[in-house]
């Protein structure tokens, strides 16, 4: 019983995720100029 | 014009050049050997009765490719590129380099004592990927930790504020291949049920959370270093991270199903290798959409086909690996030669193919030496119809293996279905060897070798937006 207990977390923490995925996909954000993705493309990085 | 960001040299100290080309070169040597052994492998196929010595056998070489690729080359080549990533995101030069060094050095004596006690028959067991007794695996295992220490010195010191996501991969990577490896050697796992678990631990996370991790974590730097963009979504990066370190280390278990596992675990291993599609289609997504309109770039530039092909690779590879996982099909496609394909789409086209992208985005960077164009793009295209040839053979060939199986037809029907597939095979892996001896060529012309016109720097254009 505990076992098919945790199937059923894993398939919901599946689920949730794929919602996560989508939004963000959809919505990437990180528009500030100082985020880490803009800064690794300064020269002396 | 547009300009290659390639032609770009990093401040880089010259330690740290000697050291991400130390581990290039020693990574390329077990690349060529591996692969060489590969291709004699391949050829057993169709000719059987061909070196037979007890030291050729198929037993015997079969392990030492599968390490020496695994362990000697992808490791290494991936080590050395975390390194000089941690390095540049972190602001500083690589930290612990004596622990670099001893690293590499002990990644090397492993690999070569692994191949010594495998040839001469002396192993672990029919166990995949950790066919290498116990003392050799020790000795990987202290190479692993050594590279960590480096690694982990490094981004602590940084200058930045956040650890770029691409540490966060690597450093991940090494934690998790210490604790895995400490696990699968413990001696209650040993024999019965909890051998078989924890082979399916240890052979399924090996890939997936120690190459993996290490060919993403490259990837998020290298990637929007090569386009001059920012990548596409920070969010969906992290979203990965965490979802591959939810969802993998269960997964191993569906090589195991139908055997004496409990029937929920296997179940699991099933939902979780659907919920792997998150991190990957993610991935993916993430990856192609910072590509996205950049196509005269991609095209123009040494690196990033061969990104682009790893990333599709990434994305079909392991998608595959979620369909075999269901029962329907695994009653057909599992130990036969499918199988085979699907791990060469996985170690060779994602993460071989990444590992040449990273090498030829930073290492240029780092000596100053570009690669040969004409040979670069031989070693491209070699590369990548070798590698499709060889999944298409074995997938079509060991999809007709399966239904012979499964038909009740007598065994040596499955082996007059298969021949022509190992054929092409073994044809394809030359191909794919013929580029490695290339690769070796350029990779000597990015570390040692002279230095040529081609090699002027331009100026770096402005980034581009990303949205």
């Amino acid at each position: 019983m505990t076992g098919w207990a945790i199937v059923l977390v894993g398939t919901i923490a599946t689920l949730w995720s794929i919602g996560a995925a989508i939004y963000w996909t959809v919505r990437p954000g990180e528009t500030d100029p100082s985020h880490p993705k803009y800064s690794i493309l300064r020269s002396d990085r | 014009m547009s300009v290659s960001v390639e032609l770009l040299r990093d401040n880089v100290e010259p330690e740290d050049v000697a050291l991400f080309s130390t581990f290039t070169i020693s990574a390329t040597a077990w690349l060529l050997f591996s692969t060489a052994v590969g291709v004699l492998l391949s050829f057993k196929f169709p000719y059987p009765d061909w070196a037979t010595n007890p030291a050729l056998s198929f037993g015997r070489l079969r392990a030492i490719h599968t390490n020496d690729a695994f362990y000697g080359w992808a490791s290494v080549a991936l080590s050395g590129a975390a390194l000089y990533v941690a390095s540049r995101t972190s602001g500083i030069p690589v930290a612990g380099k004596r622990f670099a060094w001893g690293g590499l050095a002990l990644f090397n004596i492993a690999a070569i004592l692994g191949t010594i006690t495998l040839d001469m028959g002396i192993n672990n067991g029919d166990q995949e990927y950790r066919e290498w007794v116990w003392w050799v695996t020790a000795v990987f295992l202290l190479a692993v930790i050594f590279t960590f220490t480096a690694l982990l010195t490094t981004v602590a010191k940084r200058v930045e504020r956040e650890i770029y996501i691409s540490n966060w991969y690597t450093l991940g990577a090494f934690v998790f291949t210490i604790l895995l490896g400490i696990t699968a050697y413990i001696p209650v796992y040993q024999r019965g049920l909890g051998q078989v678990a924890v082979q399916a631990f240890y052979m399924h996370n090996a890939v997936g959370m120690w190459f993996t991790f290490l060919a993403l974590g490259v990837t998020y730097y290298a990637l929007p270093k090569l386009l001059n963009r920012p990548i596409y979504s920070y969010a969906l990066g992290v979203l990965g991270f965490w979802t591959n370190l939810f969802f993998y280390p269960v997964i191993g278990a569906h090589h195991y199903e139908f055997t004496p596992l409990p029937w929920w675990f296997q179940t699991l291993a099933i939902v979780f290798s659907v919920g792997m599609l998150v991190p990957v289609w993610a991935g993916t997504g993430n990856f192609f959409l910072t590509m996205r309109w950049q196509w005269e770039t991609v095209r123009r530039s040494y690196a990033l086909p061969f990104i682009v092909v790893g990333v599709a690779y990434y994305f079909l590879g392991s998608t595959q690996g979620t369909v075999e996982a269901l029962r329907s099909l695994q009653t057909i496609w599992h130990l036969t030669n499918y199988t085979v394909g699907h791990s060469h789409a996985t170690m060779y086209g994602f993460i071989t193919f990444i590992a040449w992208g990273a090498i030829y985005a930073l290492l240029p960077r780092a000596t100053g030496k570009r690669p040969p164009v004409l040979a670069t793009g031989l070693h491209f295209w070699l590369a990548t119809v070798g590698v499709t040839a060889y999944v298409v053979f074995l997938s079509v060939g060991g999809t007709e293996q399966g239904l012979a199986w499964a038909a009740g037809d007598p065994f040596i029907a499955s082996v007059e279905a298969a021949a022509p597939y190992w054929a092409g095979r073994a044809v394809a892996g030359l191909f794919m060897f013929l580029a490695h001896v290339i690769f070796a060529y350029n990779v000597f012309m990015m570390t040692v070798g002279p230095s040529r016109e081609s090699d002027r720097y331009e100026r770096r254009p402005a980034p581009v937006q990303s949205t």
